[in-house]
């Protein structure tokens, strides 16, 4: 069956006093959430924090919610707004950032023997400049880059997301890889990728 | 070059797997006329190719394992919206038409006088209820799921110790130790 039309059966359930059913709606989609925050707010805490306060404001406006848009969707315009207080909120309070410095938990270690810790290295910092490039981006470019590219959403649902039209979708993530391509132009020296 | 000009705007969404297959084929038709193009949609793909792995994070199973408990934890121990009084926009709402209309000063005067009973008898009703809380269903929903998260969690611990305990042969500590565990459940 279609995955919005199994969401849609499943909401219809919550509404008509099912409540386990909004359990099947959390399995579906908590990892994406998770992922999408994790991307966003870069710190485990926060995320998993953020990711707990999407499900509780879409299980208190479930109720009375109408499919307007996918359930998924929805989900993803809760946690993009949580995302923008958490910056905003974060602008104001400055505090250390865990961006670079505990956000990456694989450290490289030597006491795996196929490891290559020099390359690994290399690779961590390949990734740190990649993900400074993105930062660069807009907040909206941003936005549109990370919904298209790492959670996998068509054009449709990043429009019913971020509540912009079709064309002002597309020339964000337009101008976004555009500026990534000339951002990350250093890296492709000595790489083959 | 016209044509270059003009399919130039979709090389990105070609880059991002965006386009449907007759502007694919468009697309790619042109690519091979023209290296110039082909050059710039490579060099997009080969931007994307590196987004691609710096942005994959390691996520931590038991932190989702827990969202669902927590979810629920949350809902119970937060008290539910304020359900917006519809008997205070509704006298607003009659205050505020009688106003506009400009009704004489009686209807007017009966209009506040009932308002003052409703009101007196609507905080007498919450005094008199303020012993025996009403029962709310999303609250009491809540709770359900977390004790039903808590039985599924203790019945999964003891199946897991019994499986433990019968496979090193040991049926006299395997029994020991689900008596423990049903002690401990409620």
């Amino acid at each position: 069956m279609d995955r919005i039309v199994e969401d849609e059966i499943l909401v219809t359930q919550f509404q008509a006093g099912r409540p386990d059913a909004f359990d099947d709606l959390m399995k579906r989609y908590k990892g994406q959430i998770y992922a999408y925050l994790l991307r966003s707010v870069k710190n485990y805490e926060d995320a998993e924090e953020l990711t707990i306060e999407v499900f509780f404001k879409a299980y208190r406006a479930l109720d009375t919610w109408k499919p307007q848009a996918r359930f998924s969707s929805w989900l993803y315009k809760i946690a993009h707004n949580l995302s923008i207080d958490f910056h905003r909120a974060k602008s104001r309070r400055p505090t250390y950032s865990l961006d670079d410095e505990e956000f990456i938990i694989n450290e490289p270690t030597a006491n795996d023997l196929w490891s290559n810790p020099e390359w690994e290295v290399e690779e961590k910092d390949r990734h740190r400049v990649i993900r400074e490039a993105i930062d660069q981006l807009s907040p909206k470019q941003k936005a549109v880059f990370m919904l298209n590219r790492y959670q996998g959403l068509q054009i449709k649902e990043i429009t019913e997301v971020l509540g912009m039209a079709e064309g002002t979708v597309k020339i964000h993530l337009h101008r976004a890889v555009k500026k990534l391509q000339t951002l990350l132009l250093p890296l492709w020296d000595g790489n083959e990728i | 070059m016209k044509q270059c000009k003009q399919l130039e705007k979709f090389y990105t969404e070609y880059a991002c797997d965006l386009l449907d297959e007759e502007q694919v084929a468009r697309v790619e038709e042109h690519l091979h006329s023209c290296s110039a193009c082909a050059d710039e949609v490579e060099s997009l793909q080969k931007t994307l190719r590196l987004t691609e792995g710096a942005e994959e994070l390691p996520i931590p199973l038991v932190v989702l394992d827990n969202i669902e408990m927590n979810v629920y934890k949350r809902l119970a121990t937060e008290s539910p919206p304020p359900q917006r009084s519809h008997f205070f926009a509704k006298c607003v709402a009659a205050f505020q038409l009688f106003s506009v209309k400009r009704q004489p000063a009686w209807i007017l005067c009966s209009a506040l006088a009932t308002l003052v009973l409703v009101i007196g008898i609507s905080i007498a009703t919450i005094f008199i209820n303020r012993g025996h809380q009403s029962v709310d269903i999303p609250i009491q929903s809540s709770y359900e799921r977390i004790e039903l998260y808590r039985q599924t969690e203790i019945q999964n611990n003891r199946n897991e110790a019994l499986e433990t305990m019968h496979l090193k042969g040991d049926d006299q500590l395997a029994t020991l130790q689900l008596l423990a565990l049903v002690e401990q459940a409620p």
